[in-house]
């Protein structure tokens, strides 16, 4: 190995140094280049002034302070230590070095070193302006990670948290390359995560998405959660089963509206507009707002529709006020809607008819079944309602009205109904008990009280009652009224009996201290049976309840006019319907489909709602109201369901139990044409239409295969962020091809596939490829990667994807406009949590475990979350809204939420509970700005008192980004317990620090930066005295004899420093935007963005950062800089003084 | 140094790379039969005793001097206060006085410049944007000899990395005991569940996961070309630990002991942790303990270090009846106020009751034979002797375990006074080095031996 040169300054061992200053010095070295300084005699040579007056603090041997001037002197250029370059001289003019008690170097000398440093340190700012620098391949750090997966599946999928740890360098930022290691066991975490991420991908007849449960479960849920979303936009339901409340019925009013208005189309003005336009004016589909016209356009409808277009038709013609017309045409729709979804709930006596039937669980289906007509009933009413009264206890003795209804189903003015209602006893009680088991049938069928199967008769006091005719127990006008034992349609009649036209009603007498009573009636269709009569039993005048309804539908079902009528209705469910779907996942009482037993709880029943548990029933969605490509989806997310788990072998196993068919362990596929033609033809029927609908999900879900691979190719050119190249596309086929054929698994291979396009080095790393040649500019979709990376944190979105692939990026009022737009969309936030997070101190507070919750119980996680949201969203408010960066400091509002508020004891109304809401006026009550913001103040103080030093630091460090060396090894402290003060205030203990010399130089510009925040305690409320009485001193002494006083001292003391205040979170900004170091060559960008002031904004600078050629370049394969051409290779001090001698 | 020759393989060039990071000096024949050591200790037939194992349990911020110390030998041993949990251990431990690290004592940072560089003895690089310190022994050990185990070492802690500057330093320094290279801390693990899983997870069934890395592995050998020189090493920290996946997948799947010495633990006898951090320190701390049971147990590892704390650690030790605040900045530095000083004393005692817990389950485990404790080596310590004035100039440090006979216990080793060259950290290093089967010339900042440590039986 060569040996240097022995130099005048010493240089330390090779090995002690980095590999950067190592390979420099090496180079330098070789050179065989004599660096020195001893010869050096000019007399601006500054070299004899450092050695006589700086380095015996300041050398090789124990450099005080970190500051090795011998060392420094003897590097090649000022950049290499420009930070500390920049200290040394501003010591300099500012006298503070050497100090005092020391020699001193006389003015002359002192001005010639001032000078000299300055001019170097300028003259290399300029020269090199702009240098991209060193920037480090950057790994994805776990916020970063966390974004750009929740951006490219759309979930928060909180894969980021404690995923690789995170170490911070450079300016202090995470983003720094340079200290961002990965070992195996971090690379686990990354496959792990990956493979996580891989598992929410659903994969089935569509594209790939991303859902927020897992696997198989997953892809099952997120089918479900598709169709529901379809329903749920496009149709409408009157009730959907337990629980179910109404929606989208207003679809119907709409609907009748934009008829009217086709209708009336050139007398409105727009003789040409078509229905589809109206009905998209509207927020209909075009094919709802169709059927709705080609119903109304029926010319041979019965009732209801019949009703339902006749009430349409006599809407009135516009008027000469066309708006007014419109209103009141709108509110008559309203109307025709009312009727049209109330009438089926009027029709089944179904729940509270003014919420559309709510709250009963009875599904609601046109049946042969629910249609279902009998001469004969046998009614059962309990007053009070079935297992015992609800709420207040009913009123005993007196008497108690009950109504019979008889209504018809069809209005027939001149038809005189009558209805006979025979052998009427009442059974008085004390209290009804449980309902016995058998009760639920009752609701189960919907059929009221066909009393014989009725065997869970209500139970409790007084079963053993007598039974009394009702002729015994009614007032005695209500006998009269009833006229027991006639008829008015002559048909014959017991004693006991009595007939009604109609609807009538009865007061019972009852005894005293009863309530209760059971009555018990059988009804009979009186002599003309060719009409349909709705029966219902009640006490209240309206014949409704909010429980089961005592009702049934009379008639005789031979007669011509119930046949009449029941194809009316179902004519009407069928053109316009309730519910314009069925639930996918039925509601255990709902109906399920033939051949199975549909009575409620009986094992089929059961196994059907367990086992095959989804039942597709939306033809009316699907024909009348989706327009072709919603339909498709809505197929496709049918299919997904039918494909998530064994659904056509679950419903074949069902069927075989029906037949008693033994499958021997044989599924659908089992069953081609000659197999399912042998089975008996009763289950045949059923199998035929199971085994086709299978073979069009297996085809469909097959044909879809092809193109996931592909979406996995689309995925990765955005989870990369650039296009991809045909090689990595081919790459990533073949990764395909490889593993399906291994794994036999399409899914499993599609996942893996996903799996390692994320951990894939150009998801985890931010690679920029170099050139040979040095410098090149970034290409558009770096710059956009950088871009979405400074402002966002993540992967850009599909505009700045657009704005690269069109080339715009390079053109830098291109660059502005999506630096403004990318700040102003709600993912600006995490430029809030990422850079000023780090930048002051609260990063991650919502996990600070800093405070003593012993002796402050007061700080809950409730207070912390509430704190760390106050500061995150300060300066998202700042960001977003493009607020003067000036106002981080003065702000008088905050952000707050009921917990905060209370905390530090704000007397004002905040409405929300968790989220932090904006507050003005925050001045009058002591807060606003970042110096007050509770997470800084709690941060910066020790777990059991405030802590002035720290906050001072925290001051003169963040904000005014001011270096203050370390304390010395052996420097002593104060108590971790203001209660261990002895009497002392804590000014008073930290008052040594000006007594003592070696403190003093650094204490007495950080104490009285802390200090002013005396009143603020450890936790960040607001406090007047110290917790044993003594009074608060919040003021501090500069340097400058100019005194502090408080909080509001410290501000203006602030806004009096307030350039360098902007020049700090210009250089921050620009070191996280970069991921490195502030080099000296970032000096004159600094200087500019300084000189922005404070009524700049943060998108100002980051526009200008972005704009900026540092931002827009890369080096090449060399990181270093460019080696000087001009006497590259002589130190600094040299170079300078000694061209004649050292070459 | 001699030239590297250039038909040396990939692994041997990482291997010599790393070498020459941990500041060892060595000869070229040794190194190239490094990659049979490995082999050899595998197939070996005399392997019927149990493997020696090594543990380090690490605190921070030193103790109180005064009540650090220990006199005589085996049952009549004298221990200081801050000893007080040895009391019952005292024959098996080896009370080590006066061991110190060059480069710590010569650091201007008081903390971050003397701590990451414990068990390497190198140079803590004070340039904000360059992180770099040495190879730690255990490390060198886990590179050496860690693939005979499914999991070439663990690399434990309690608190997370702290995401700041202290002095416009990385507290990545104060959060890394362990570094894998100079300029790389090994990844430390903070969540039990996922220690556990490490150690049992067996790693078949992994076929779809190798082929995964397989695929970026390639991709990114293509992409090396195309990058500048720095971003090509942080791109070689990817690929290396792709590798080393790779490597333990394919160790697994083929591991199969045929004959001889057999772990006495087939399956956990611990549940596995829950999910996430434990919300209780001293609860984190016993299950991270166990773990290295578990691990030494399972013979699924070798070698282990544990971070009790980070350095300038934030951690509240209201937990322990009567003391209250954070382990740095309210306690070790107390202002002597008698009140704090008691209170760090149960601090540093808290600490000590780690490592008893730890001796009293080593000598419980039958380990086909002797105890676990006989087959092992446990070093307890912390990086600052006094605490509160940065002291670096000794470290309080503990031997346990029995090195298969060739420790002896139940004794003092004074070396403060015998010349800075004979009290050197690095030559236990080396010493215990030796003792695992990798021998170096040169460690750190010497390349002696320490003298008086084994048996001479042995």
């Amino acid at each position: 190995m060569e040996i240097p040169v022995q130099t005048a300054v010493p240089m330390k061992t090779p090995r002690s140094q980095t590999s950067q200053s190592y390979i420099r010095w090496r180079k330098s070295t070789l050179m065989g280049v004599i660096v020195l300084a001893s010869v050096v005699e000019a007399r601006s040579n500054p070299l004899p002034t450092f050695r006589q007056y700086c380095f015996q603090c300041h050398g090789n041997t124990a450099p005080m302070a970190g500051v090795n001037l011998e060392q420094m002197t003897s590097q090649r250029s000022v950049s290499d230590s420009f930070k500390q370059w920049r200290n040394v001289v501003e010591a300099l003019e500012q006298k503070k070095m050497p100090p005092e008690m020391m020699p001193q170097p006389n003015e002359e000398d002192r001005r010639l070193a001032i000078s000299w440093v300055r001019a170097e340190l300028d003259g290399f700012a300029k020269k090199h302006a702009g240098d991209p620098g060193r920037v480090t391949v950057r790994r994805l750090t776990s916020g970063e990670y966390g974004y750009s997966i929740q951006d490219l599946t759309g979930l928060d999928l909180k894969v980021d948290r404690d995923l690789v740890s995170d170490e911070v360098g450079g300016e202090g930022f995470s983003n720094f390359g340079d200290v961002q290691f990965i070992q195996d066991a971090g690379m686990e975490r990354y496959l792990e995560a990956a493979k996580r991420v891989a598992d929410h991908a659903v994969i089935g007849s569509g594209p790939i998405q991303f859902f927020a449960d897992p696997g198989k479960t997953g892809f099952e849920l997120s089918a479900i959660a598709r169709i529901r979303a379809i329903y749920d936009k496009y149709g409408f339901r009157t009730v959907s089963g337990e629980g179910g409340r109404p929606y989208g019925l207003d679809f119907y009013g709409k609907a009748l509206y934009v008829a009217w208005r086709y209708q009336h189309r050139a007398a409105l003005g727009e003789g040409n507009v078509a229905l589809k336009d109206l009905a998209a004016r509207e927020g209909v589909t075009a094919r709802f707002a169709q059927h709705i016209w080609t119903v109304l356009n029926q010319p041979s409808l019965s009732y209801p529709s019949s009703e339902v277009v006749a009430r349409w038709r006599k809407l009135p013609a516009p008027g000469m006020d066309s708006k007014a017309s419109a209103t009141t045409v709108r509110a008559a729709c309203e109307e025709i809607q009312k009727f049209l979804v109330t009438w089926p709930s009027w029709l089944f006596a179904r729940g509270d008819l003014a919420a559309g039937g709510a709250g009963d669980e009875r599904p609601l289906e046109f049946s042969d079944a629910s249609l279902k007509v009998e001469t004969k009933h046998r009614f059962v009413f309990y007053r009070g309602g079935r297992g015992g009264p609800r709420g207040a206890a009913l009123p005993t003795g007196g008497t108690a009205r009950v109504y019979v209804h008889a209504a018809l189903v069809n209005p027939n003015p001149k038809f005189k109904p009558v209805i006979l209602w025979r052998d009427p006893t009442i059974q008085f009680r004390k209290s009804f008990g449980r309902p016995g088991q058998a009760t639920p049938t009752l609701a189960a069928t919907g059929q009221a009280a066909d009393t014989p199967q009725l065997e869970g008769r209500p139970s409790g006091g007084g079963e053993n009652q007598p039974r009394l005719p009702l002729r015994a127990v009614v007032t005695e006008e209500s006998a009269k009224k009833l006229a027991f034992g006639k008829s008015p349609d002559g048909s014959v009649m017991g004693p006991e009996d009595f007939a009604s036209e109609g609807s009538t009603s009865f007061e019972v007498k009852l005894p005293d201290g009863v309530s209760l009573f059971e009555l018990q009636l059988d009804t009979e269709v009186g002599r003309d049976r060719d009409q349909v009569f709705r029966i219902t039993i009640s006490d209240r005048e309206d014949g409704g309840t909010r429980r089961v309804p005592v009702w049934g539908l009379a008639g005789d079902p031979q007669s011509t006019g119930y046949k009449t009528w029941k194809a009316a209705v179902l004519e009407f469910a069928r053109i316009l319907p309730p519910n314009s779907h069925g639930e996918p996942t039925p509601a255990d009482k709902d109906p399920i489909p033939e051949p199975f037993d549909n009575t409620y709880n009986v094992p089929e029943h059961d196994d059907f709602v367990v086992k095959v548990k989804y039942i597709r029933d939306d033809r009316f969605v699907v024909e009348h109201i989706l327009d072709d490509a919603t339909r498709a989806k809505l197929d496709r997310a049918w299919n997904d369901l039918y494909a998530s788990f064994e659904y056509h072998d679950a419903y074949l196993r069902l069927l075989a139990n029906k037949f008693k068919l033994d499958l021997k362990g044989k599924g659908i596929a089992h069953f081609d044409d000659a197999r399912i033609e042998a089975l008996p033809g009763a289950m045949r029927k059923y199998v035929m239409p199971l085994r086709s609908e299978y073979e069009r999900v297996t085809a469909v879900q097959a044909a879809a295969r092809g193109h996931h691979v592909e979406d996995c190719v689309r995925f990765a050119s955005q989870a990369w962020r650039r296009p991809l190249t045909e090689r990595e596309k081919l790459s990533l086929r073949s990764f395909y091809t490889s593993t399906v054929s291994s794994e036999l698994d399409h899914r499993k291979a599609i996942r893996a596939l996903l799996a390692r396009i994320l951990v894939a080095p150009a998801f985890l790393y931010r690679v920029e490829p170099a050139q040979l040649s040095a410098i090149r500019p970034l290409s558009g979709w770096e710059l956009a990667g950088r871009l979405s990376y400074f402002l966002w944190s993540s992967i850009p979105d599909e505009e700045l994807r657009r704005a690269a692939g069109a080339g715009e990026l390079s053109s830098p009022r291109q660059l502005q406009r999506q630096v403004k737009r990318m700040l102003a969309d709600p993912k600006a936030r995490r430029l809030s949590t990422e850079f000023f997070g780090q930048w002051l101190g609260f990063y991650r507070f919502d996990q600070y475990r800093g405070v003593d919750t012993g002796r402050y119980p007061e700080f809950t996680d409730e207070v912390k979350a509430a704190m760390y949201d106050e500061a995150v969203s300060f300066f998202e408010h700042v960001i977003r809204k493009d607020r003067p960066i000036r106002e981080m400091l003065d702000a008088d509002y905050i952000f707050l939420n009921q917990a905060l508020a209370k905390h530090y004891g704000v007397q004002k109304e905040i409405a929300s509970k968790d989220q932090v809401e904006l507050v003005d006026g925050a001045n009058a009550f002591h807060r606003g700005g970042l110096l007050r913001l509770g997470a800084v103040l709690t941060a910066t103080s020790a777990p059991l008192r405030t802590s002035p030093v720290k906050r001072g630091d925290w001051v003169l460090r963040r904000v005014l980004g001011t270096a203050i060396p370390p304390p010395p090894a052996d420097a002593g402290s104060i108590p971790a317990d203001e209660k261990l003060f002895g009497g002392l205030t804590l000014r008073e203990k930290l008052a040594a620090h000006q007594r003592n010399a070696t403190c003093a130089g650094c204490h007495s510009r950080i104490d009285p930066l802390g200090f002013p925040l005396e009143k603020y305690d450890a936790i960040g409320r607001s406090r007047d005295q110290y917790p044993d009485g003594k009074p608060i001193d919040d003021s501090g002494v500069l340097a400058n004899q100019k005194r502090l006083s408080g909080v509001e001292g410290l501000l203006d003391y602030l806004k009096g420093e307030e350039k360098q205040v902007v020049r700090t979170l210009a250089q921050k900004l620009l070191g996280y935007a970069l991921g490195r170091t502030i080099l000296l060559s970032d000096q004159p960008l600094i200087d500019r963005l300084a000189d922005a002031g404070g009524d700049a904004s943060v998108s100002k600078l980051a526009a200008e950062i972005a704009a900026s050629a540092q931002f827009r370049n890369r080096r090449g394969l060399e990181d270093s800089p460019p080696v000087e051409t001009r006497k590259s290779t002589t130190s600094l001090v040299a170079r300078k003084f000694n061209t004649a001698g050292g070459e | 140094m001699k030239r590297i020759d250039r038909s040396l393989t990939d692994r041997q060039k990482s291997r010599r790379h790393f070498l020459r990071g941990a500041g060892v000096a060595l000869a070229l024949p040794w190194m190239e039969s490094l990659p049979l050591l490995g082999a050899q200790t595998a197939k070996a037939p005399a392997a019927s005793k149990p493997p020696l194992r090594f543990a380090c349990i690490y605190f921070s911020n030193g103790v109180e001097p005064i009540h650090w110390w220990a006199k005589g030998s085996g049952a009549s041993m004298e221990i200081g206060p801050g000893l007080l949990p040895m009391a019952p251990f005292r024959e098996d431990i080896v009370f080590l006085r006066g061991l110190y690290n060059q480069q710590a004592v010569a650091s201007t940072s008081p903390h971050l410049g003397r701590m990451p560089n414990m068990l390497s003895g190198a140079t803590v690089s004070l340039d904000p944007s360059v992180i770099r310190v040495g190879t730690t022994m255990d490390q060198v050990l886990s590179q050496q000899i860690g693939n005979q185990t499914a999991v070439p070492s663990m690399v434990l802690g309690i608190e997370p990395n702290e995401l700041r500057l202290e002095d416009g330093l990385s507290m990545i320094y104060g959060s890394s005991l362990s570094w894998a290279a100079p300029g790389k801390p090994a990844t430390k693990e903070i969540y039990p569940a996922r220690a556990f899983d490490r150690l049992v997870g067996d790693g078949t069934g992994r076929r779809l996961d190798r082929s995964i890395l397989d695929a970026v592995r390639k991709e990114t050998s293509d992409l090396q070309p195309r990058i500048s020189r720095g971003d090509r090493r942080k791109l070689d920290e990817y690929l290396e630990s792709i590798r080393d996946i790779e490597k333990r997948i394919d160790h697994a799947a083929r591991e199969e002991r045929l004959e001889g010495w057999r772990p006495s633990l087939k399956e956990p006898n611990m549940p596995r942790p829950a999910d996430g951090p434990p919300q209780d320190v001293p609860e984190h701390m016993k299950l991270m303990l166990d773990l290295i049971v578990l691990a030494f147990q399972m013979d699924k590892s070798r070698i282990v270090t544990l971070m009790l704390n980070n350095d300038l650690s934030q951690m509240n030790f209201k937990f322990i009846k009567g003391v209250q605040g954070a382990l740095h900045l309210d306690l070790t530095h107390n202002g002597k106020a008698p009140a704090a000083e008691a209170m760090y004393l149960r601090t540093n005692q808290y600490h000590v009751e780690q490592f008893a817990y730890l001796l009293k389950r080593f000598k419980e485990i039958d380990d086909g034979g002797p105890s676990l404790f006989d087959s092992s080596i446990l070093l307890f310590g912390s990086n600052l002797f006094d605490g509160d004035a940065h002291g670096a100039g000794q470290m309080p440090l503990l031997l346990a375990g029995r090195a298969n006979g060739a420790l002896k216990t139940g004794r003092v080793l004074d070396y403060l006074d015998k010349g800075d060259d004979n009290r050197r950290a690095c030559s236990l290093y080396l010493s215990l080095m030796d003792r695992m089967g990798v021998r170096l010339d040169r460690f750190g900042d010497t390349d002696k031996r320490l003298e008086h440590l084994w048996s001479a039986t042995v």
